[in-house]
Order: C-alpha cells, then structure tokens, then sequence
C-alpha cells in the first residue's frame, strides 16, 4: 500500500485557522439566515393572504352588488306583471343606472327569450335552455354565475347571471372590465401579482390584458389545483421557469379564485443580498484564517526545518558544532532543539564505538589466515576475505562475489551433506572437505559452517599442507621403522660378520691348504672341497645379510649399466632355462649409474631368477633399461632425491603377486616358495643394493598378469670405466708383500697363501708393527696387505704412516668389518683398493695380482 | 407564444417575432385566414408551420413549408354533401360562410356545391357574411331561407354556427342545419340549444370512440382545462406530439421539416395518420348529429 501524501503543516494550520474563522461565521449566518428567511416567508405569506382575501373580499362585493342589482331588475319585473307591456323600458330604465350589466334576457319556462333588453328582434325567441348556468340555475333555484367569455371586440372578460323565478329566467350580461380595475388596485406598486381565475383556472382578470385575451389556464400550477379541491393554501410554485411564492383566497360566490404570487427571487432578495453578505464575510475571514495560518506555520515550521536540515546532516555522517537553533524560538521548540542535540551526540558516540569495532572486525576479517565467507542458503557467495580468496586462487573477494560456492567443492554432494548437519545441528564444526581451486588445484580444507540470518557463514582453514607433512611424517616413520629394523639386523650381522669372515678365511685357508696337498680322486681331497664349499656358502650368507642391510662395502664408480645388462646376458640365459623367451632391450648410448657393478650384477640375477620361479611353465621374460628423469613430486612420493636416472625394468609373464602380500615381498627370509627352495633373502638383497645406491625398486603386478620390478639408479653424466666386474686371474708373482693381520689364525692362512704363490710375506701382528716392517726395509715391500682393523695402530693410520715414508705404495686393506664400521673408523676416504673377507686363496690372489699390475 | 388575435398585421407580426427569435418550428395558426398570410414568411424563413385545424383548398398539395394535419376542407364538404342527399335525402342546400376565414369557407362552398351538385341536388343560396360584424343574425337567416332550401349549410365558427341556428329555428321547423367540424365545438351545444338538435356536422373526431387511448386522453384533457374535448384538441395534441417526435431526430429548421415529411405516418389520439410528401393529413371523415344534447354518429 502506497503511502498517503502527508499534508503540509502550512496547510493544516490555514485548515484550522479557517475552520475557526469560518464555522462561526456560517453557522451564525446560517441561523440568522433560516430565521430571518422563515420570518420573511412568513410575512410573505401573510401579506399574500392578506392580499389575496382583501381582493376576493372586493370581487365578492362587486358580485354581490351585481346580484343585488339584477334581483332588483328581477323583482320589478316579476311583481309587476300588469305592466308586462312596460317590461322592455323597465328593463332599459335599469340598465341605465349601471355600467356593468350590458344586458338583461328575460326567459320563458322553456327557456326561450321573451324579452331582450337593450332591445335585439335576433335575440327574442332564441333557446337558451342548453346553457348550463341557465339549466343549473333552474335545478337550484338560486342565483348562477356562468363560466366568464372574453368578448373578442372589447379583451374584456364578461359573465351571464342567472336568476330563476316565475313567471321569467332572468340572464344578465355582467361586464367584468371591473375586475380588471380591482386586481390593478390591488396589485398597486410592483408586488404582489393578482390575477382572478373562474372555475376552470382560466385567467379573467390581470394587469396584463393579453393573459386574459388569450384566456391563460392555470389549472396546472399546483398551488391553483389544490385550491379548486378544498382550502386554498399557501405556498411555491413553478411558473414560466421561474420560482413563485403565492397565496390563494377563493370567492364563494362563483368559486373563482384569487391567486396573489410574487417571484421569490423579489421576495426574498434582501436575503440573497444577506446570503452574499454571509459569503463575503466568510471569504474574508477565511483569508485572515490563511493569512494566520500561514504566519503561525512560518514560526512553528522555522526550527522544525532547521532540525530536519540538522537531521539530514546526521544522516550524511555530520556532527556540526554548536546549538541547533541559534535564537530562542519558544519553550518547545527549544527543549526539542536541545533533546535532539543530546541525541545527536548519542548517536555520534554511538556511530565512533561502531566505526571502531568495525574497523577491529574488519581487520580481524581482512588479515586472518581463515578463510571465511558469506554465502547464501542456496550457496552464492555474499562476500568472503581475503584470505578465502587465496584458499580459491582467485584474484581477490571481489573476483568470487557471486559465483556458487559449489563449485569449489570437488563433490558438491558434500556441500549438501553439510547443508544436512547445519539444518540437525545448527552448525557444522571441523568437517574436512576437498575442494578445488579456480586454478584446479585440489586443497583439503576444514570447514566450519554457521547459519546468521537467511546466510551461511563459512570458516575454512587449509590443512592441504599439513596433511601432506602428516602423510610424510608417517611415511618417514614408517621408513625410519623399516631403517631401524634393517640396522638391527645390520648390527647383529655387522657384528658377527668380522669374526665369522676371518673365522671363514682360516677354514678356506686350511681347506684349500688341505685340498690343494693332495691328488685328485684322494679322499681327503674331496673332504677339503666340501669344506670349502660349505665355507664358501657360509660366506655368501653373511654377505646377503650385509647386503640387505646396506652394509657392504660398495666399489662404487661409473658404470654403463647397459654394458652390465649386456654381459649378464649369456648368464641369464643358462639361469631362466631354455622353456622362457629373453628379450632384452637396451638403448645403444652408455646408461651412466655410480654403482657397484658387481652388487648390480647381483640385483638382476636375483630379480631374473625370482622372474624364472614365478614361470614354471616357461615364459616370456623381458629387460629393459632407458633413462629417466624424476620430477620433484615424483621423487618425494618415492622417497627419493629428483633428478636424472637409469631405469632397469624385469618384466615377466608370471603367476603376478598377490596384492595381500605385495608389502612384505622385500622383508627378508620371507618366500613363497617350499622350504629349501629359497633363502628368502633374494629380494631384499635387491631392495637393500638398490637403496644403498640411493636408488629405488617397485614393484607392479597383477595376479595371472606378469610382474614388472623397475630399479632406478641415480645416473651420471661421467664416463663410465668400469662396465663389468673384471675376471680375476690366480696368478702369483715373485713380489714382497707386507702382511698385517691381528687375528693370527688368518695371518697364517694369509701368508701361506701369498707364499704358495711366490711371494714374499713380511708378517706384522698389528699396524705399529707393520710401519716399523716397512720402515726396516721399504724398497724391498711392493704391496702392503692391510687388515683395516687392528689393535695399537689401525690399517688406515698404518697406511699413512707408510706412505708419508715412501709416496705411492700400494695398499690393499681387508676387512671382515661391514662398511658402515670402516666409515665409522674413517677408513672410507683411503682410496685404496679393498678386499672383503672372508675371502678365498683365488679371491685374495686375484685382487693382488690385480693391484700389483696397475702401476 | 404568440397571439395572432385573428387579425392579419397581428399574425404577421407574431410570426416575423417568431422567426427572429430563432425557433426552428411554428404551432399554429387556428385558421386558414392567418395561414394566408403568415405563410409567404415561413417559406422565405425556411421555418416549419405545423397547423392543427387550417384546412383549405389553396394549400394542399404544395411542396412548402406549410403542415396540415386537419384533413382537406374539399373532401369534408364532398363527404357531409354525399351523406345529406343520399342519406337525409336533401336537395336544396343554401349555405351561410363567414367571409372572415374566407379560404376555408369557399374551400367548404365550392366543395360542397361541387360534391351536391354533383349528385343532383341543388345549392339554391349562398350568404356571405364577415364574423365580428354581423349586423342581424336574423336577417342572414333569412337571406338563407329565402329560397326555401330544405338544408342550410352553416360554414362558420361555433358561437355563429349556434347563433345562426337559432334565428333559422325561430323561422323554420323543419329545414335540416348542417355544419362543419370548424362549427362544432361544445359552445354549439350549449348556445344553440334545441336549435342545432338534429343538425348535421362533419367530424374528424370519432364521437363513439371507445378506445382506452382516447379515453385516457379525454380523462387527462378534461382534468387539465375543466372542458370537454373537441376536435381543435385532438389536432393540437397531435400536431404537438408530432413537431416532438421530429424535434427528437433533428433540431435544426431543415431538418425538422425533413423529419416531418419523412414520418410518413404517427399514432393519434385516434389511431393513426398519415403525412403524404406534401405535409398534408390524410385522415377519416365522420357525419355525426346532435341528439338529445349530444353529438353522435349520423346513421
């Protein structure tokens, strides 16, 4: 509904003012005026009546006169019947005392004329019986006016009297030209207006001649029928378009009527002057009512406007100083003016605590790290923060301002479920949700979600950070479990791995000793050979164990990983057996790894061999090796640094492996296959290599679908020197070795060794004693033999010694220690060449000859 | 309203007012006298005169501005002839005519002989003589009788009419008075007395009519004026309700006469009539006889 337009106080004010003014006014002349009106009416009426009887009092005389008269005629004519010859000039004689009787008619009892005075031969013995004043006279007996004529030669109204009797009817002819007389006295001056009307309302007597000449009927003015029907009245009819008030008396002698009239527009014109009077003096008052009005409203309206302007500055955020109305006005409007400078100054105090808490929200809002936003039910954004705008990548809250925060939702099902929890609980609290930037990027976020009014507010933190440093906490925990479980048994194989070997060593020694003093087909030789053979499997298991556990001691340098794959080739054809198709494809550029070439070789044995087992009934079996290079994210989802690889893939068309025991496959002496078919340690032996080649094994299978391993090797840009593990030769030579070895059993198989080749030994008992050797006599030592690990002076401390002594002597050390021992001991920087034990006379034979002939 | 006062220079003035007052139509006149002469105004005005009673000769069938609705005085006179020789058996007719309405009277003269005559009787009199200056209605009586008519056609105004018949009753009992619907208004009845019983009038007027819609109107007439209905009533209402039902299609002079002329036909008081193109009634003619006091229809 449209509000109704207030009027103005201008208005309202006048409107009272005139009201005052002007009610008083026209009620007091309205009373004056009825009354007065009625007054005059009333003596209208009066003198009407007055009029009106005086006048029909007057006609009735002049009748009764002329009655009287026409009797006396009668009379004389009636008694005097002897003189019935003198009748005419009887009759002629009284004709001449009289104006108004014009002439008289004598009728016989038939009605016919007998006499006719003044004297007419045409009239006598004509029939007058049918005139009806003549038939009523004769049936009343009494005197009878006719219904008046206007004779056509004179305008003059004339009437017939009849008066019955015996022997004679007597007609008199009554010239009414008095009447005339009679109504122009009565009507002397201006008012009122007389007129005589006969019984049909015909007019026969009036000022205006030409009313009765054209014989005006009346019978229709209400005034005049209601009169011909009983008393006569008084009061207004219409005549002639204008408003008449009138009187009518009645004359009873002939039931005429006397209508005295006036128009009320003359008989009342001194209260149309009164009525105007009453106007103007009500105009005149309600202008001083306006002009009041408007002087009044000035002064009121002068503060009201002054306020409202004021009013206007507050609502434009204006505080001007200083009083609101600078001049006292009156006692209300003041105290208005001061209770609302009192509010104003509320209400500015009120608008700075405002302003000040909505610039700390607006802050609060602006710089916090969560992201929050207004949305509507139906999920358009309202507005949101800055920070809700770096959550979505979007060029600021203005750029996500209606868009539908659905479409932030990686499944906006979810917003739904939300909208679900909001609607039970009235809130949503910690939901964590994924949610897709305006770039794509996928954030995982923890949303909080409120109802305010008709909207939603959202509150969002991104955990997407968070959650990938909880994944990589766990999947280093995880590492760091299988690290140390690894170190355990690292330590304990580590630990017995130096006695065992140089235990080992002493019994190849001896064995070999034993096997090589006697002839082939002796018994105790073939006793010798299982010695060393079970000498030789002993070994290899304490080198798996340290293999697993990454504490081997790599000779890691530049390999054509290729070339490696290459050489195996003829190898792995005798291991898969001929029921299993090998394919190998290589690139024909050098695949570059520093790796152990000899650990490599192994890892690829063991996967091929595994590969075989998982085909018993022949396959197809497939290597491959290209080179790769390892984004950041790639690289940190495998544990690994980025950068370029070698990439070696062992593809067979197996059995596949059960995803249930996918996770355990590297753990060690873990297998599948019947007991004394496996050690269990094949594959972790490839996971422990390849990791400590900092790379990385996966494996990709499906049950029934083959089985790939990809290793990945950290590639090189260097010139690989080493494609291959070198094939030792057993050769001996005549050069001088020294000797040193604290555990004298191993020394002593050492020495035997070494001498039954050729060679000189210059035994020492630990590394003091070994520098003192060198230093009797260095030219005469070619070769230093070196346990690394030794009481008083080590074999790394023994080794600088010698060759602060004599630069360039060569130096081989032997451990039974794992690597992480001799790194421990500072035994990783020599550079020397290095022999593991336990070892094998061709073993240690080989490495020496090899170190002797590099020169 | 104006009064012709049935003198020429009064009716002309009257009608020049008229007209220059800018009325579009004129009721009027009475009598065909005033016709005479107010008529050459009215067609050089171009102003429509309606006339209730005029009835004459010289009018009829002319194309002007000029509408009768009372019937042709011709065809009266041929009527009330036909009636008084084939059915009153009359023969010698004289006939008194007021010379005053002189285009009326040797209207109904000449129709009368004509018609008469032409049956094999015989007008043996014609007495001329001016109303508002008769010297003796006896002598005019007289005149007329002296050719020993046995019928005498009173072509003249009621009170003459009455007065006629009674100087020619005083003088004869038996010679048959006959009269025009111009004659015969209630006064004839009333002035004439046993003079007119038996005399013969022509009527526009079905005296015995019975209908509801002339007795409503007699009823409403007679409260009005207090007195008896007459022909000159009936054909002044009619002419009224007639110049109304034109002024409702048109208001203007011509087209107030175009509106007229193409009625055609209207209801009367007593049934309809009919406006050929000229603007002249065509109605019935009745031969009614006083009886008792009273007028009725000649058998």
């Amino acid at each position: 509904m449209t509000p109704r337009r207030r009027r103005a106080l201008r208005f309202e004010l006048s409107a009272a003012f005139v009201a005052a003014a002007v009610v008083p006014t026209l009620l007091l002349g309205g009373v004056a005026f009825g009354y007065g009106i009625r007054d005059a009416r009333a003596r209208v009426e009066a003198r009407n009546r007055q009029v009106a009887a005086a006048t029909a009092g007057e006609v009735s005389r002049f009748l009764e006169a002329q009655v009287a008269h026409v009797r006396e005629v009668a009379s004389a004519a009636t008694f005097d019947v002897a003189l019935r010859h003198a009748i005419p000039s009887l009759l002629q004689l009284h004709l001449g005392t009289t104006r108004t009787v014009r002439g008289v008619l004598l009728l016989d009892e038939r009605g016919r004329v007998v006499h006719a005075a003044p004297f007419d031969p045409d009239l006598e013995g004509i029939d007058l019986s049918a005139r009806p004043a003549v038939r009523e006279a004769r049936r009343t007996g009494a005197a009878t006016w006719s219904s008046a004529a206007v004779e056509l030669q004179t305008g003059s109204p004339v009437v017939e009297l009849v008066l019955p009797g015996t022997p004679w009817t007597l007609v008199a002819h009554v010239d009414l030209a008095s009447l005339l007389d009679i109504v122009a006295r009565s009507g002397d001056g201006v008012e009122p207006d007389v007129a005589i009307l006969d019984r049909d309302g015909t007019v026969i007597a009036h000022r205006e001649r030409r009313r009765v000449r054209e014989q005006e009927n009346l019978r229709d003015v209400a005034l005049v029928r209601t009169a011909t029907e009983g008393e006569p009245p008084t009061g207004t009819f219409e005549l002639g378009g204008e408003r008449w008030v009138g009187s009518v008396a009645r004359i009873p002698l002939t039931q005429w009527l006397v209508l005295v009239s006036e128009r009320e527009a003359e008989a009342y014109a001194t209260f149309a002057t009164l009525r105007y009077a009453i106007l103007i003096v009500s105009l005149a008052a309600a202008l001083a009512g306006i002009a009041v009005g408007s002087v009044y409203a000035r002064r009121i309206r002068r503060p009201i406007e002054v306020l409202s302007a004021r009013a206007l500055e507050l609502a434009a955020g204006e505080y001007p100083a200083g009083s609101v109305l600078p001049h006292p006005v009156f006692r209300e409007a003041d105290e208005l003016a001061r209770t609302f400078e009192a509010m104003a100054d509320a209400v500015h105090a009120r608008e700075d605590m405002l302003a000040r808490s909505e610039r700390n929200y607006r802050a609060l809002f602006a710089t916090t790290v969560v992201g929050v936003a207004r949305t509507s039910l139906e999920g358009t954004i309202l507005f949101c923060n800055e920070a809700f705008a770096g959550i979505a990548e979007a060029d600021g809250p203005e750029a996500l301002r209606g868009l539908d925060i659905r479409g932030f939702y990686a499944d906006p099902s979810q917003r739904d479920a939300l909208l679900d929890e909001v609607r039970r609980a009235g809130r949503a609290a910690n939901v964590e949700l994924a949610f897709v930037t305006s770039k794509g990027s996928a954030r995982t976020l923890l949303v909080n979600v409120a109802v305010d009014a008709d909207a939603l507010i959202t509150v969002m933190v991104d955990i997407t950070e968070r959650k990938h440093a909880a994944e990589e906490r766990e999947r280093l925990e995880q590492e760091l479990f299988h690290a140390q479980k690894l170190e355990a048994i690292g330590r304990l194989a580590g630990g017995v791995a130096h006695d065992f070997n140089n235990l080992l060593t002493a019994i190849l020694g001896y064995a070999s000793a034993m096997r090589d003093a006697r002839l082939e087909g002796d018994e105790d030789r073939l006793n010798a050979e299982g010695i060393i053979e079970a000498a030789r499997r002993a070994a290899h298991l304490t080198q798996s164990l340290l293999a697993y556990s990454r504490k081997q001691v790599l000779e890691a340098a530049p390999v054509d990983i290729a070339g490696v794959v290459r050489s195996l080739r003829a190898l792995l054809g005798r291991v898969i057996g001929e029921d299993v198709e090998l394919e190998v494809r290589l690139p024909d550029e050098p695949l570059t790894a520093v790796a152990d070439a000899g650990q490599i070789e192994q890892v690829l044995l063991n996967l091929c061999t595994n590969a075989r087992d998982a085909m018993p009934r022949g396959g197809r079996l497939r290597l491959a090796a290209d080179r790769t290079l390892l984004a950041d994210d790639a690289a940190r989802s495998l544990g690994i640094a980025a950068g370029p690889y070698v990439r070696v893939a062992v593809t067979d068309s197996g059995t596949g492996i059960d995803p249930a025991i996918r996770e355990k496959i590297f753990d060690p002496f873990f297998t599948t296959k019947p007991a004394g078919k496996g050690t269990g340690l094949g594959l972790s032996i490839v996971y422990g290599i390849v990791r400590q080649h900092s790379g990385h094994v996966a494996v990709d299978s499906a049950p029934g679908g083959g089985t790939t391993f990809t290793v990945l090797l950290p590639a090189c840009e260097a010139r690989p020197w080493r494609t291959a593990t070198s094939r030792r030769s057993t050769v001996g030579g005549r050069e001088t070795i020294l000797l040193a070895e604290d555990e004298p059993l191993v020394r002593r198989v050492l020495r035997r060794t070494l001498e039954s080749a050729g060679y000189a030994v210059v035994e020492a008992a630990d590394g003091e004693e070994a520098v003192k050797r060198f230093t009797e006599d260095p030219d005469r030592i070619h070769l230093c033999l070196l346990d690394v690990v030794m009481p008083r002076r080590n074999g790394k401390e023994a080794a600088e010694a010698i060759a602060a002594l004599r630069p360039g002597t060569r130096v081989l050390f032997a451990s039974g220690y794992a690597a992480e021992v001799l790194e421990d001991r500072g035994h990783d920087r020599l550079g020397a060449d290095f022999i593991a034990k336990p070892v094998t006379p061709e073993e240690l034979l080989g490495k020496v000859r090899e170190v002797l002939d590099r020169a | 309203v104006r009064d012709d006062a049935q003198d020429p220079d009064t009716a002309r003035a009257a009608v020049e007012e008229l007209v220059a007052a800018g009325v579009v139509a004129i009721l009027g006149h009475a009598t065909s006298a005033m016709a005479e002469v107010t008529l050459p105004i009215v067609d050089r005005e171009r102003v429509l005169m309606i006339s209730p009673t005029v009835s004459a000769d010289a009018f009829e069938g002319k194309d002007d501005w000029f509408v009768m609705l009372h019937p042709s005085a011709r065809r009266a006179a041929a009527v009330l002839a036909e009636h008084a020789h084939a059915r009153a058996s009359l023969r010698r007719a004289a006939v008194v005519y007021d010379v005053a309405n002189r285009t009326f009277s040797e209207s109904w003269l000449n129709g009368f002989r004509e018609a008469f005559e032409g049956r094999g009787g015989r007008v043996v009199a014609a007495v001329p003589f001016s109303s508002g200056h008769v010297p003796s209605y006896g002598q005019l009586a007289a005149a007329a009788l002296a050719e020993r008519p046995d019928a005498i056609l009173l072509v003249a105004g009621a009170l003459d009419t009455a007065a006629v018949a009674q100087q020619i009753r005083k003088r004869s009992g038996d010679v048959r008075i006959l009269g025009t619907d111009w004659g015969f208004t209630h006064d004839v009845l009333t002035h004439g007395g046993s003079a007119v019983e038996g005399a013969l009038f022509t009527q526009k007027v079905n005296v015995d009519d019975r209908s509801p819609r002339y007795a409503r109107f007699v009823e409403a007439y007679t409260s009005r004026f207090n007195r008896p209905v007459d022909f000159a009533a009936i054909l002044s209402y009619e002419a009224a309700a007639l110049l109304a039902t034109a002024l409702r299609r048109d208001t203007t002079r011509e087209g107030v006469r175009r509106a007229v002329l193409e009625v055609g036909a209207f209801e009367g008081v007593q049934g309809e009539v009919r406006i050929d193109a000229n603007g002249d009634a065509q109605r019935e003619h009745f031969v009614a006889t006083v009886r008792g006091g009273v007028l009725a229809l000649a058998p």
